[in-house]
């Protein structure tokens, strides 16, 4: 059974400084209810809308950043709906149909799967304004009223739809966080914040009925409602039984998809394109403009880390998905040259502890040049690699003071039994003369520790390094009989 | 046009005739559809495209900046709005 | 003695004023005392400011020009009536609704605060057809407006209060807004001058939309010059409305006077449709004061068809955009209030909005939203905005061979009120001649023609878009050859 799952993304332009048609503080978050409003976004009788020139300019960013082709004019319309968390009864937004022309159409976004490269499609990018909140004292059964804070409404959300391209949960997965590194990178969300990415997926079995799942809360709950939904689907097919089209919403406390027993909005959104508003012409050199400042994105960023650090493919796209890793990479990388080792470290162990501790990588207090510390102190053996693992986590919450761990626990003395090991072979590599004598004469030995106990500056534990040796003696002995 | 479509366009903009309004307005909406259709039957109007804005101008684009920055309760919803708690008061929505 | 007050021409009492401050309140009474006398039987004012407001009003202004040094403003001392579907911080503002019956708006529209920054104070809100949905007062939800002329008659609509109150001697400058003739209608009832300007020229910010690509305050006076006065102060580019203009505001006095001046001889079209469908009184009158204006100028007969379909576009754009407009009447963030508790928003809006809006107001919205469903909207919408295109080149044409269009305002003498009411299409088709200037958004002007059997009638003339200053010109000869200027109704 084929699967088809495509997506719908609205994306809060929190980068803004005030709200889409508006100039009022779009800085919303954990304000008292009602502040950040105003005739225009309260929809007051006699007020009109003015668009935010940045917002066009972080549509357009994104729309270029997701290959897609951009509209010469952007033309708003009126979507109506009686809704009390939209105060005009009506949505400005965009359409896309004959004459409405979305901002942007027809991109794309290359993911990985399986080591497989795959393109999902973008159909289109819409510029539209969020409504307010509502509220319930209780829970929404007991509540004989609702409340509702417009701080909200008005802000400026990007809609992101694409086709349904991908046939897992695991690839929705996949592609959410390349579209969310994308959006960060470009600086136009922080996606950390609540409300800021919302995702409403579609799927359907090939031959049956699209469901809509709404309400799906974080990313994480994306794979578990798509799974699930693709389940439920899959079981009534089998069973002979017909999907048809609905909507249906994740309840995520119980882990399931639930069929919305409200009152379906009137499907007649009776659109036109809004009077207030004249379409806006969107120039090659307003284009150009937001071209030439954008940064460095994910692709671009994958391909010259490949480059410039000789990485795989896997290890790139890891680190740069990660903006903040790939940041604290190159930062790292400045003062550190071995850089698959330093690659390695960070995405296994370092990563780890990070989404373990769930820290905000913006309030990371351990730096690059720690790693790097830790990275040389490695080579040189004075700490092994179980050491580094067990400290890890310390390191990573900020707790450790490398330097004071070393002198506290006297870490002059390399006995990491690896670590000798390898200068033994290179020490019998570089005197084949002394290993010959030492074959010969037990005493000779000593002239082969001498030189393993140069090499490490005589920090290698001299019991150790005397059993080393003898043992590989004994290996050659065995293998020449 | 049937007192049907009455009823459905009663629903789609949440206003209601009462009985004595419901059937003058089904006679009226009839009469006045009866002068929209003039134009059905213009077949020169196919050539010209709608002319949703008079004038040829652009929406002008506004900076990103924040005038007046508001720190107390919005005083107007306190006047002409009922509020809970700073929230505005609002008719359930149906439980999703 | 300050009676003298009630017919005098703004421009006059600014020069009065200027001489002698203290005239402002000699004016201010004599206003007052004129509305103590006719208003009752009148009805133009939903709202009037108390004098006392007014007084102190004037007084803190004289006090703070006094201490900050700077010049008196233009046109202080001058009062206006304001339509009631232009927000006023802080004054009511119903629109002639109960749904909007006690709704105080917390900002002003911007011609409020140019007029402000004039030094012009608000008297008085003005009665108004239902959110402008209607041509004779009529509608609105709180009383008709009566015509001074004949009491039994309407003012026209929708702005036929502030038409009412300029004839009654209530004020001396009135705001309206004209979205199918809104303005020009009154005008030509109550025999006084009214402007629609071109679309955009004026800003809409604050003003109460009813259908937003076709709506324009403009100004209303009882001369040419006062016109021009108040069409400088109120117009130009406003930021905040992205339909405005990007046109900086422009002395129309000026270019009055340079007209007048020069005095050039344009060419005016007599548009034959719009005369032979009037009323023969209508026409022979209307023919009369465009006679006098032909004996300078180079008229030429032109033909315009489709001046009905022309009504029946309109009223789908109309319509539609109005149905979206008021939408957002709710009584949740502003207006007529219900009990909420248990119910749910599609009972409670309902609710309100069948209480708080009237019987047309309704039946427009109704039919806005036919006009714009699913199935619907290509037939009637759609097609409609190609109608509009055609309209508009046709007009260009037009307008290459003329300077100006004429025809009568309204095809009928002021109805008699009650009159429509059996048959609304005839009320809507009397916007014949109007909406044509509105759907195109060119600029168009009422000007007095003349009494027809003692009923007011005028003549309206049309032109490109930004030709203001010709309207006005043209309106300033024929003022001069009728001597309709200045007259206030015995009542």
């Amino acid at each position: 059974m084929k699967i088809l799952i495509g997506l719908e993304i609205h994306v809060q332009l929190t980068a803004l400084a005030s709200k889409l048609f508006c100039s009022t503080d779009s800085n919303y978050r954990e304000r008292n209810p009602n502040i950040c409003v105003c005739p225009v976004c309260l929809g007051l009788p006699g007020s009109l809308p003015v668009v935010n020139r940045k917002a066009i300019e972080y549509a357009i960013a994104v729309a270029k950043a997701l290959n897609c082709e951009i509209s010469d004019k952007v033309i708003f319309v009126r979507k109506h709906y009686f809704y009390p968390d939209l105060p005009k009864n009506y949505q400005i937004s965009q359409y896309d149909g004959p004459g409405f022309t979305p901002i942007a159409r027809n991109g794309y976004i290359k993911i990985f799967v399986d080591g497989k490269s795959k393109n999902i499609r973008i159909r289109r990018i819409n510029v539209e304004e969020d409504p307010g909140k509502i509220y319930y004292i209780g829970g929404i059964e007991e509540a004989q009223y609702s409340l509702i804070d417009y701080n909200r409404s008005g802000i400026a959300l990007l809609e992101i739809v694409t086709e349904p391209d991908m046939s897992s949960p695991k690839e929705a997965r996949i592609f959410l966080d390349k579209l969310i590194a994308i959006l960060e990178y470009l600086g136009v969300v922080d996606t950390s914040l609540e409300g800021s990415f919302r995702v409403d997926a579609n799927i359907s079995i090939e031959g049956y009925g699209r469901v809509e799942v709404k309400n799906i809360g974080s990313i994480k709950d994306v794979e578990k409602a798509l799974t699930y939904e693709i389940i439920r689907q899959k079981r009534i097919v089998e069973q002979g039984g017909v999907v048809s089209r609905e909507t249906r919403h994740w309840d995520e406390r119980k882990g399931v998809t639930v069929p919305l027993r409200a009152k379906e909005f009137e499907e007649d959104y009776r659109y036109f394109p809004d009077p207030d508003l004249p379409p806006i012409k969107i120039s090659s050199d307003m284009i150009n403009k937001v071209v030439s400042a954008l940064p460095e994105l994910p692709d671009q960023r994958i391909e010259r880390i490949i480059k410039q650090y000789n990485l795989d493919e896997y290890r790139a796209t890891i680190l740069v998905l990660n903006k903040w890793l790939a940041d604290f990479f190159e930062e790292g990388a400045k003062i550190y040259s071995n850089y698959k080792k330093l690659a390695d470290m960070l995405i296994t162990d370092f990563l780890r502890w990070v989404k373990e501790f769930s820290i905000d990588p913006k309030r990371l207090s351990v730096k690059p040049h720690t790693i790097v510390k830790l990275l040389e102190l490695l080579d040189k053996g004075v700490l092994s690699i179980k050491m580094v693992k067990e400290l890890m986590p310390k390191v990573v919450k900020g707790d450790l003071d490398i330097d004071e761990y070393i002198k506290l626990k006297g870490y002059t003395k390399i006995d990491d039994e690896s670590y000798i090991e390898n200068i033994v072979l290179e020490v019998f590599k570089e005197n084949p003369k002394a290993v010959e004598d030492a074959l010969k004469d037990p005493k000779a030995i000593n002239f082969l520790i001498g030189a393993v106990m140069k090499k490490t500056e005589g920090k290698a534990d001299p019991k150790k390094t005397r059993d080393i040796i003898v043992n590989m003696l004994r290996n050659i002995k065995d293998l020449n009989r | 046009m049937s007192e049907d479509i009455i009823t459905y366009l009663e629903k789609l903009v949440l206003v209601k005739f009462n009985e004595d309004e419901k059937e003058r307005v089904r006679v009226e909406i009839n009469r006045i559809v009866d002068l929209f259709n003039l134009l059905k039957n213009m077949k020169e109007l196919d050539i010209y495209e709608p002319l949703f804005h008079v004038h040829e101008i652009s929406s002008p684009l506004r900076d990103d900046e924040v005038l007046d920055k508001l720190d107390e309760e919005y005083k107007m919803l306190k006047e002409n709005a009922v509020l809970v708690q700073g929230y505005v008061k609002a008719p359930k929505t149906m439980v999703e | 003695m300050s009676y003298r007050y009630i017919s005098m021409p703004v421009y006059r009492l600014v020069e009065e004023f200027s001489s002698d401050v203290n005239k402002v309140f000699e004016y201010i009474d004599a206003i007052y005392d004129r509305i103590e006398r006719v208003e009752n039987k009148v009805r133009a004012f939903i709202t009037i400011i108390p004098r006392e407001y007014i007084y102190n009003n004037v007084e803190a202004l004289l006090k703070k020009v006094k201490s900050s040094g700077s010049a008196v403003p233009k046109l202080f001392g001058v009062m206006i009536g304001v339509k009631d579907n232009i927000t006023t911080m802080g004054i009511r503002t119903t629109c002639g609704s109960k749904i909007l019956e006690n709704y105080i708006p917390p900002y002003d529209a911007t011609v409020i605060v140019k007029l402000k920054n004039a030094g012009v104070f608000i008297h008085g809100k003005t009665n108004m057809d239902e959110f402008a949905m209607g041509s004779t007062t009529e509608t609105s939800a709180f009383y008709p407006t009566r015509n001074p002329w004949d009491l039994n008659r309407s003012p026209g609509g929708s702005s036929g209060g502030s038409g009412a109150a300029l004839a009654a001697g209530e004020a001396s400058i009135a705001l309206g807004s004209d979205t199918g003739g809104s303005i020009r209608n009154p005008a030509a009832y109550t025999m006084i001058y009214g402007l629609k300007p071109t679309y955009g020229l004026v800003s809409r910010f604050g003003l109460i939309a009813y259908a937003s690509s076709m709506d324009q305050i403009g100004p209303m006076a009882r001369n040419t010059t006062d016109l021009a006065l108040l069409l400088s102060v109120i117009s130009g580019n406003d930021s905040k409305d992205s339909t405005s203009l990007p046109i900086e505001s422009i002395d129309y006095v000026k270019a009055l006077d340079d007209y007048m001046y020069k005095e050039p001889r344009l060419r005016i079209g007599i548009l034959k449709e719009l005369f032979e469908g009037s009323d023969d009184c209508v026409k022979k009158t209307v023919y009369s004061s465009v006679d006098k204006l032909c004996s300078y100028h180079d008229c030429i007969e032109i033909s315009m068809p489709y001046t009905k379909e022309a009504v029946a576009a309109y009223y789908i754009i109309a319509m539609a955009e109005a149905s979206s407009n008021l939408a957002r009447f709710d009584g949740i963030r502003y207006g007529l209030k219900t009990y909420i508790d248990g119910r749910n928003w599609v009972d409670v809006y309902t609710e309100v909005r069948t209480k708080g809006f009237g019987y047309e107001v309704k039946k427009r919205i109704a039919l806005g939203a036919y006009v714009l469903s699913m199935g619907y909207r290509d037939m009637y919408y759609i097609r409609a905005l190609r109608f509009r295109r055609m309209l508009r080149e046709k007009l260009d044409d037009i307008f290459n061979n003329v300077d100006a269009v004429a025809s009568p305002t309204m095809p009928i003498l002021p109805p008699r009120l009650g009159e429509f009411f059996e048959d609304p299409l005839k009320i809507y088709l009397a916007d014949i001649s109007t909406v044509i200037a509105n759907l195109s958004g060119y600029p168009a002007i009422s000007i007095p023609a003349g009494f027809c059997n003692n009923l007011p009638t005028g003549l309206q003339l049309m032109s490109k878009p930004l030709s203001e200053s010709i309207l006005l010109y043209l309106s300033a000869q024929l003022e001069d050859r009728t001597k309709l200027r200045d007259i206030i109704a015995e009542v």
